[in-house]
Parts: structure tokens; C-alpha cells; sequence
């Protein structure tokens, strides 16, 4: 640590010309070379940060295998590393349980874990992953504050949930607790975050809906659902629970057993009384409950409101009074990684954050980590719709320029500052899982 | 090393021996070690003890589960078997002619040419609240109102386990059909056993062995599932598989190891009863 | 006619285009031991096969006691049909096996099974009454499977090939015992076999098919005696079939070669390809010339040793070939060798004439 620290001041400050000097007669490929075959810590991952040139030739000839459940499903961000790095990044996707079991049984496997926070919680103990040193990323200081202290601005309340900077730093470089205040060892850089909410068919619903209870009317009876991943089902079943002025929670992202006895017998009445039409476990799932008529109000995931716009059915993203619950992944290294290879992860994870992607990421209606650098790489439009929430002057294209909005549209929600501050609980993992998951099951055995 | 040489047939069995240890043996035993670990939500913690038994065994969920996994195994097992025993016993006596026998076994097993994925979604919309089958009633006039329980229901997964299973009957059924002489259903008539008494008499006690083995693969396939009754069941069922996926799902190796050795045991137990009753070795 | 008479009037069996059976007329007397003899796909299972109702008749009808059952099912025509192999329930004993049709019927469990036991007692098979077919030996099987044909006290037992599963020295056992249970019951047995030896050793009337018409109908001295055709005589074998054209003289085999015939009193003259049989055993063999010897020597091309008799084959040059039989003490006094000359001779009477093979459908 001390040894790494002393290091930094001096070596960034060393240009390429002294460092081919000072290596004498040897090329400075041989030299990246030995460094990369010493797997020296020191040098692999301090000494070389000053000069960026050389390996931006070196790691031309990497790959590197990331895999996950967001951003790992987007190929577009793998091409443009590939353009603007020469980095080859091999996309696994997987869906989130999937994710969580592979990060801690084969740690191997992956050199970029592309993970949600609170999974993070569960494989960040195990050991399979290291922390990054934020001194090594440029844009460390561009990130949202959500994600340093969890408050968007000062004053804010922080949510309840695996808030993702409780989870977002390590007490040290070779620490596997997380660190209660900010500290220069990170767990995930962020990528997408967003804040979940009901879906609804406006045109089917036939009033307004304005609170999570509203799922429970009886008018709606046989007509909604809500997603079976019990992690995150549960975290809805509080919001409605909560909203329905049945239950008041301590912290819905860590519920005591009573309080998870009390919610799932609400579960159960209202599944016997026959208020579900069923229950969905992935993305296409849910859009085809939804734009099938099967369901008309059920808990959705924002892209999944997209397809089902795409297909020219109405669908809203129903803001709640009681606010929303916010998910967030982020990208990570494997412990195994070193050497050049850690080089270039470090790269790509700091050009991750230099704004392409998250204009990219933007356009899809998710949220990114330095929306700052992503506004260079935004149409005043479209930062106006998706991150002001200001009605479109033209049309909103997706990434693939189809249209996705017509002028005149104003986001679900409003601004990135009132969804994003309007969290009120993060995606979680409970102390008491392991009872939740019985109790769950319970609901849905029931 | 002289006893090998001595005794050449130990060399013999060894390829198969490793791979029932590799493939078969090792996994079980890994299964079995794990189910009695502990575990928190974030590691696997090497131990012995029997908590993840204990709560298995009295919790009132695994009895509900299990109750509906044996309402689905025994459901489909007599819908497969009543359709397949019908489907074989045409193809086997009514078609004469060989060719036409084959085509007609090769078009039955063209469906599972396909993923059994795609066989399961592709009934959603037709089971659907407007879906085909509903809209059809309802322009003909036959309901008023669409008909809720086609889809996510009781009915779609068993109408789902038919259709993915309904093969596994009619294969083995037909098979022990092919082998059953002739001259054996004529016998019977010419003993003045009508078409039907010939069925239950002769053919039935014949084919026993055919519907054992279409048996034991309904039974364990349906047994052991979890995808079908997710999907067709809108996840609002949850058999013993769903169960155990749910556990996996959340890194709860131990909790789901204990879920698999009980129902590879009541599995076990379930064969071992059909076993009793056929000589399987004949079939094969 | 006796009970258990069976009658074929203008039976015939078409499968599609193809005629297995072409209008067979048959009358089998009540009581008797009747073989359908001839080669495979001569029609003989087929017309079995109709008898018992296995299969449907296509023209013609069957009368069984003077009865019309052309379309009546097997188990109401007072048949019961022994099935090649057998055809016993792999998963009964042979007490079920033979209890089967009475269980069928409606019999309580007692009673069918006392009177299925004295069904294999009459086939000596008592002790065997638990075990399973795959437990018994052909023979066994055999003698389970008669008494299963037995227990409905049929007037007409059919038996399709029964004994050709069986090894040779089983076959004759089996075969006298059919014989006896035959003639201890006095019901009609029909017969079908391949083989004419089992058709001479069993059959009061031996019916002779050849594609799906019959030969000839006799008794197996008639048959053997005096074939009708060249087929029967072929068939049954032990015969030389000669052919030449017909003379006043007798049968010009060659311009050397006429034989004589015998007499006949309308014997039509100059009829091309007229065919007589001569019973190989009827020929005398020598290597010198003889009285009634014909005149012209044959060489000798095989001899083969058979016991009772050998057997030797012959050839003249102007293409008459003759198989004989020359019994064995014959041969010992004066042996002949492939190569030799030989001199043959028969009496006239021996010259079989044989019906020129009618027109086929």
C-alpha cells in the first residue's frame, strides 16, 4: 500500500521520453513485455499509468472477457472499445442470478464482472475480485455523487436498499469489507442505473394510477403481477405493502423476519383472492404479459415499457407518490487479472466513463455514471428529454435511429434529478436471505 | 497387477466404471456432501449439519410442492399414457404397411425436432386472455367471456407437459407393440375375446414393459422440472423443481442440494415401486 | 356328412389385384385328418386362415356341419386354429394359456382352470401347468398349445405348419402324437405343412396346392402312387417326370427313344408334350443289359449312399435323365460308378400319365 502511494506521485510524473531512456537499451515493447511477465504489482499497475501511448499500442492485442446482465448485452459498446482502444472485449449476458452464481463459482471465467450492487454485496466477500484504485481513473471525480455518498444533492435522503456507495468501496487494495466512507479502493465503477416503477396500459387501466397499492385493487383483479426474482420481488411487495399502509418498514432492503412473515401473508391473500395473473421472471416475460392484455398494471423494468411502446401499444412508466426502487450495476476486476491485462482493463473502465457510453447508455433511458462527460456526446434534445425532462423540440431516436419518441414527448418521470432523487429504495440483499427466500417461496407454493 | 491379468474383465468394466464415477457417481456424492453445509448469502461454508434437512422436511411449502408435483407427474402421466398407449396401438395394428408406419412415427417426433422451449411459448398466445383460442370462442359464441384458466393454470402445464412428453409414452409403448406376435391378437380372437378384451388381455400385459419405461420418463422429466411449470404456470405454481431453481437462483447450494437428494430419493422410490412390476432388462 | 365336415364352395382370396386363392372347392369329411400340402405362398395358410376367420373370403363360401360361416367370427364357427410358433401369451402359464378362452368367456376361476388342467393332462403337459412358455421346449409349447385348441370342444382343429419349429427327431413324436389325440377325439384336424412326409404320415386326405389352386386331392397312397400333375409329382418327389410327344407307339422321348406306354383304350395319338412320372424305385439299375432293360445304356453320373437304398443318377446322351432308387442289396452285388455304363428297365404299367397343366388365371 504505502509502497504503491510513495510510487504514484513519481512515476506520474514521468513522460515516455524519460522512460525510454531510462530503461537504456531496451525496446519499450520488450520492457512492457518483462513488466507484463513479472506480474510485479508495483510497476504493472503504477508505474506504467503515465504514459498512456505505449500500451494503447501494447493493448491493441488484449482481450478481455467481461460478462453480466446490462451493459454486457450491448455489443455497440464493445465495437466502439475495440475503435477506440483496440481492446477486444468478449460479451457474455446472462440474467442476474446467473451472474451472481458464476462471479463466486468461477472466478476464472471472467476478467470484467459487469454486475448489479447488490450482487456485488454477496461476490465482493467471496474473494473473487479486486478493488480499482480510483487514483488511476481520470474521470473518477465526473461520477454522480450517488455513487461517492449516495446523496444527488447535499440535503438528500439517503435510500433505503444496498445503496450502491455503501457497497462501492473497500476498506483496502487487498480488503473484501466494504468501507463506510469513500476511500481511493472501489468495487464497481458504475455503468446503468435506473429507477423502477409500475408499468401500466393507460388504456386499459381506466383511472389514474398514483400509488405501488394501487396493483392491489380489486378492479384489476386477475389483470396484474409482479416479477418472481425474490431478491427484487420482495423489494416491490414493500413498496405495496408500505403503500397500503399495512406495514411500516425499518429498511425495505433489509427486512426483519416479521416484517417479511407480515408481507409475504399479505402475498398470499391477495394471490388466493386471485389478484395476479401471473408472475414473470424475465424481460420478454413481462412485455408479453403486458402488451398481450394479459396483465394491465404490473412491475416492470424501463426497456421492457420501450418494447412494449415499440410495438405501437400504449404503455407508461407510472411515476408513484411513494417513489421508485432504483437498481445500479457496475463493471469490476477479477482478482486474477494483472499485468497488462489489468492495464488495459483500467483504460477501458476509465473510457467507459469518458462519455460515449453513457450518451449511449442515455438514449436507451437508462442513467450513466458521469452524466457531465455524457453530455458532450448528447443532441441538446435529447439531453433536454432524457436527462432535463424537458418535452422533445424533435424526434427521440433509439440507437439504432428508429424513433422512439415523437416530438412533443416528455419522459415517464420527469428529470434524471426527480427520479433518480425520488429513490426511495435501492435493489438489496437482505441479512435475513435466506428466510426471505424460504418465505418467498412459500408465496409462491401457496 | 496379477490379479488383473489373472482376471482381464476388470480391465473390461473399468472405461464404464469411470464414467459412471465420473458423470454420475461424483456429481451425487457432491450433491449429497453440499446438502449438508451451511451457507449465508454470500459463501458456501464447509460443514455438517442438518438444518437445510430439517427445514425441508417440516416445512409446510415442500409438502405443498411436492403434492402439486405429484398432482402434475400423476395428471400427465395418465393423459400420456392413455393418448400414447392409443397413438402406438394404431400405428402398431391399424397401419400395415411399413413405410407408412414409419412416416407416420417419424411425423410424430418432427415437434421435438424443435426446442422444447419454443414448444411451451408458442401455446401462450394461443391460451392467452385474447389469444386464438379464446377469440375463437368467443366469435363462435360459445363463452361470453374469455376463458381465464386456459393460461397460467393448472391446465396450460399440463397441457404443456403432454404435449413436450406425450413421445416419451408413444416410443417405448410402440416398440413393445412391434415386438408382440401377430399371431398372438389372433389367438386371442380366435379364443372369442373381442377388440377390447384383446387390448386389456393381451396387448396391454404385453406392451407392460413399453409403458414402464414411458412410464419412468414422464414421471422423472415431470418429476424434476421446473421451466414448464414457471412458464405455464405464470410462475403462481411452484413444484419441487421450482423450488430447488429458486434456491440455486440465490446461491442457496445447500438449501436446493437438500431439495435434490430428497426428490432423487422419492424419485428412486417411485421407480423402484415400477421397477417391481416389470423386467426392464427384457425391453432393452 | 360326419360332425366337423368342412366345405369350401368357389372360394377365392384377392389382395388387391393379387389372387392368393383361386375358387378352391374342397369338401373335408368329418372326422378325418386333412393336410393342405404345397410350397410356400401356394395359398394353403391362407385358405387355413379363412377357415378359422382370420381372414375374410373374398368369393365363395364355407360351410362347416352344412352351415354357411362364411362371416361368421372364428370363436362362433366351432373352430380352433393351432398357430405356427404357437402364438402362446408369453405372460400367462400354460393353465392360463389354456384356461384363456374361458376366461374370456365368463368362467369363475375354479372351474376354468380345473377343466384347462384336463386339457394338458390329455397332452400329458400337467406338470407343467405353472410354467411359462419361455420355460417350456418347442415340443412342450407344442403339445400347450393343442390343449388351448382343445378346451372349447372344437369340431375342427386347424393347425398352420405346427410342427416345423420342432427338430426333425421331435417332429415325428409330435407328429403321431397329433395322430392319436386326433383319433381319441374324432374331430377333424386340418393340417398345414410343407412337408409331404408329415402330410403321408398323418392325413386320411392330402389336398396338394400350388398358386392358390389345388393339384389334387387324395389319399397320400393316391398321391404318391398316382400324382396328377407334374407339379404334385415334383412336389412329392421320388418321381422322374418324362416328356415327349405322344405316338402310336408310345411316348417319343427322342428319335431313338420311344417308351411304352400303357394300354389305354382312348389314348389319343400325336399330341405334343405329354408328360408321364416313374417312380425312381420302380426303375431297375444294372451294368449289364437286362430283359425288360431299354435298350440304349445311360451313363451313370452320381451315386450316392442313402441306407435303404442308393441313390443313382443317370443321363443318356439324347437328354433323358433318370434319378433312381436301387435298393441296396441290388447295388452291393453288382456296384455302379459315376462314369459307368447302365442299363434300365421298368415295367410299362410304371409310366404315370400326367394331366397337362391347365390354364392359369
Amino acid at each position: 500500500m504505502s509502497f504503491d502511494e510513495k510510487n504514484d506521485p513519481q512515476t506520474d510524473t514521468e513522460t515516455p521520453a524519460t522512460s525510454g531512456k531510462s530503461s537504456g537499451g531496451l525496446s519499450r515493447r520488450s520492457l512492457i513485455k518483462a513488466a507484463g511477465a513479472l506480474g510485479g504489482a508495483a510497476i504493472g499497475s503504477g508505474a506504467i499509468t503515465g504514459f498512456p501511448m505505449i500500451w494503447a499500442q501494447n493493448i491493441k492485442n488484449i482481450k478481455l472477457r467481461q460478462f453480466g446482465t446490462g451493459v454486457s448485452n450491448l455489443n455497440d459498446i464493445a465495437q466502439k472499445a475495440k475503435e477506440d482502444l483496440g481492446i477486444t472485449l468478449e460479451l457474455t449476458a446472462l440474467d442476474s442470478d446467473a451472474v451472481a452464481q458464476r462471479a463466486v463459482t468461477q472466478p476464472r471465467s471472467y476478467d470484467i464482472a459487469d454486475i448489479e450492487y447488490w450482487i456485488c454485496k454477496k461476490v465482493f466477500p467471496a474473494g473473487v475480485m479486486q478493488p480499482m484504485d480510483t487514483k488511476r481513473l481520470k474521470n473518477f471525480d465526473k461520477i454522480s455523487p450517488l455513487f461517492i455518498n449516495g446523496k444527488l444533492d447535499e440535503g438528500a435522503e439517503i435510500a433505503q436498499g444496498t445503496a450502491p456507495h455503501t457497497v462501492g468501496f473497500t476498506e483496502g487494495k487487498d480488503s473484501t469489507r466494504f468501507a463506510t466512507e469513500p476511500t481511493q479502493w472501489m468495487t464497481l465503477v458504475p455503468t446503468i442505473y435506473n429507477a423502477d416503477t409500475l408499468g401500466i396500459r393507460p388504456d386499459l387501466v381506466g383511472r389514474p394510477i398514483t400509488h405501488w397499492r394501487d396493483i392491489m385493487d380489486p378492479a384489476f383483479k386477475g389483470k396484474t403481477s409482479i416479477l418472481n426474482i425474490p431478491s427484487i420481488g420482495i423489494m416491490d411487495a414493500a413498496m405495496i405493502c408500505e403503500s397500503m399502509g399495512e406495514i411500516r418498514y425499518g429498511d425495505k432492503g433489509n427486512m426483519t423476519r416479521d416484517e417479511l412473515d407480515k408481507t409475504i401473508e399479505i402475498l398470499k391473500a391477495a394471490k388466493a383472492q386471485g389478484q395476479f395473473r401471473a408472475f414473470w421472471k424475465s424481460f420478454d416475460e413481462s412485455v408479453n404479459l403486458m402488451s398481450s392484455g394479459e396483465v394491465v398494471i404490473q412491475s416492470m423494468w424501463s426497456p421492457a415499457v420501450a418494447a412494449v411502446r415499440a410495438k405501437g401499444i400504449a404503455c407508461k412508466y407510472q411515476p408513484l407518490e411513494e417513489g421508485y426502487r432504483a437498481w445500479g450495476g457496475g463493471i469490476g476486476l477479477a482478482k486474477h487479472l494483472s499485468g497488462l491485462e489489468l492495464d488495459a482493463a483500467y483504460e477501458y473502465i476509465d473510457w467507459y466513463l469518458s462519455g460515449w457510453v453513457g450518451a449511449y447508455l442515455n438514449r436507451q433511458g437508462y442513467y450513466s455514471a458521469a452524466p457531465s462527460t455524457s453530455k458532450q456526446f448528447l443532441s441538446a434534445d435529447e439531453w433536454g428529454y432524457w436527462i432535463e425532462g424537458k418535452p422533445a423540440q424533435g424526434n427521440i431516436l433509439s440507437t439504432d435511429g428508429k424513433i422512439m419518441e415523437k416530438a412533443g414527448a416528455v419522459r415517464d418521470g420527469g428529470s434524471y434529478w426527480d427520479r433518480m432523487g425520488a429513490v426511495a429504495c435501492w435493489n438489496s440483499v437482505m441479512d435475513e436471505n435466506k428466510y426471505m427466500v424460504r418465505k418467498w417461496n412459500e408465496f409462491i407454493a401457496s | 497387477m496379477r490379479s488383473l491379468a489373472r482376471n482381464p474383465s476388470y480391465l473390461q468394466v473399468t472405461p464404464l466404471a469411470l464414467v459412471i464415477l465420473l458423470f454420475l457417481l461424483f456429481p451425487v456424492i457432491t450433491i449429497l456432501v453440499v446438502s449438508f453445509w451451511d451457507f449465508n448469502a454470500y459463501q458456501l461454508i464447509p460443514d455438517f449439519i442438518f438444518d437445510n434437512y430439517s427445514f425441508l422436511l417440516t416445512s409446510e411449502v415442500t409438502l405443498k410442492a411436492y403434492l402439486k408435483t405429484f398432482f402434475y407427474a400423476f395428471t400427465t402421466w395418465a393423459i400420456t399414457l392413455s393418448l400414447g398407449f392409443t397413438l402406438a396401438y394404431y400405428l402398431a395394428f391399424y397401419i400395415r404397411s411399413p413405410l407408412l408406419q414409419g412416416v407416420l412415427f417419424v411425423l410424430c417426433t418432427v415437434p421435438f425436432l424443435t426446442s422444447n422451449i419454443i414448444r411451451m411459448i408458442s401455446w401462450i398466445p394461443l391460451l392467452g386472455r385474447n389469444g386464438m383460442v379464446n377469440s375463437t370462442l368467443l366469435e363462435t359464441g360459445l363463452i361470453d367471456a374469455p376463458l381465464e384458466w386456459l393460461l397460467y393454470s393448472d391446465f396450460a402445464v399440463v397441457l404443456a407437459f403432454v404435449h413436450l412428453y406425450a413421445l416419451f409414452m408413444v416410443v417405448p409403448i410402440f416398440n413393445s407393440m412391434m415386438r408382440i406376435d401377430r399371431n398372438l391378437i389372433e389367438a386371442s380372437i380366435d379364443a372369442g375375446a373381442s377388440a377390447l378384451q384383446t387390448v386389456f388381455q393381451v396387448v396391454v400385459p404385453l406392451c407392460k414393459s413399453g409403458i414402464a419405461i414411458g412410464s419412468i420418463f414422464v414421471v422423472t422429466l415431470v418429476m424434476g422440472d421446473f421451466i414448464t411449470v414457471r412458464l405455464m404456470s405464470g410462475g403462481l405454481s411452484a413444484s419441487v423443481g421450482v423450488l430447488i431453481h429458486n434456491e440455486i437462483s440465490l446461491l442457496q447450494y445447500p438449501a436446493a442440494a437438500a431439495g435434490a437428494v430428497v426428490l432423487l430419493l422419492t424419485v428412486m422410490l417411485m421407480l423402484s415401486v415400477l421397477f417391481r412390476f416389470i423386467n426392464i432388462k427384457k425391453e432393452l | 356328412m360326419n360332425k366337423g365336415s368342412v366345405e369350401l364352395v368357389g372360394v377365392v382370396k384377392r389382395y388387391g389385384d393379387n389372387l392368393a386363392v383361386s375358387e378352391i372347392n374342397l369338401a373335408i369329411a368329418g372326422g378325418s385328418y386333412c393336410c393342405l400340402l404345397g410350397p410356400s405362398g401356394c395359398g394353403k395358410s391362407t385358405t387355413l386362415r379363412m377357415i378359422a376367420g382370420h381372414e375374410a373370403v373374398s368369393e365363395g363360401d364355407i360351410l362347416l356341419n352344412n352351415r354357411n360361416v362364411t362371416d361368421l367370427p372364428p370363436r362362433k364357427r366351432g373352430t380352433a386354429m393351432m398357430f405356427q410358433n404357437y402364438a402362446l401369451f408369453p405372460h400367462l402359464s400354460s393353465l392360463d394359456n389354456v384356461a384363456f378362452s374361458l376366461k374370456i368367456a365368463g368362467v369363475d376361476k375354479a372351474r376354468r382352470r380345473a377343466r384347462a388342467l384336463e386339457m394338458l393332462q390329455l397332452v400329458n403337459m400337467e406338470s407343467y401347468a405353472d410354467a411359462f412358455p419361455e420355460q417350456l421346449s418347442g415340443g412342450q409349447q407344442q403339445r400347450v398349445a393343442l390343449a388351448r385348441a382343445l378346451i372349447n370342444q372344437p369340431e375342427v382343429i386347424l393347425l398352420d405348419e405346427p410342427l416345423s419349429a420342432l427338430d426333425p427327431f421331435l417332429r415325428t413324436r409330435m407328429r403321431a402324437e397329433l395322430k392319436r389325440i386326433q383319433q381319441q377325439l374324432g374331430i377333424t384336424f386340418i393340417h398345414v405343412t410343407h412337408s409331404q412326409e408329415e402330410a403321408f404320415a398323418l392325413a386320411d386326405s392330402v389336398v396338394v396346392m400350388n398358386n392358390g389352386s389345388i393339384e389334387q386331392i387324395d389319399n397320400p397312397q393316391g398321391i404318391f402312387r398316382t400324382p396328377r400333375t407334374a407339379f404334385v409329382a415334383g412336389f412329392i418327389g421320388g418321381h422322374n417326370i418324362l416328356e415327349g410327344r405322344l405316338t402310336a407307339d408310345g411316348l417319343q422321348i427322342s428319335d431313338d427313344r420311344t417308351l411304352t406306354l400303357p394300354a389305354s383304350p382312348h389314348a389319343p395319338a400325336n399330341i405334343e408334350q405329354v408328360q408321364v412320372s416313374l417312380r425312381c424305385d420302380h426303375i431297375r439299375v444294372s451294368p449289364s443289359p437286362f430283359d425288360a432293360a431299354q435298350p440304349l445304356p445311360l451313363q451313370v453320373e452320381s451315386v450316392e449312399y442313402q441306407g435303404s437304398y442308393v441313390h443313382v443318377r443317370t443321363r443318356a446322351e439324347d437328354g433323358l435323365q433318370l434319378s433312381i432308387h436301387q435298393p441296396d442289396t441290388e447295388y452291393l452285388q453288382a456296384p455302379l460308378h459315376p462314369g459307368d455304363q447302365a442299363y434300365v428297365g421298368w415295367r410299362p404299367d410304371d409310366l404315370n400319365p400326367l394331366q397337362q397343366p391347365g390354364p392359369r388365371v
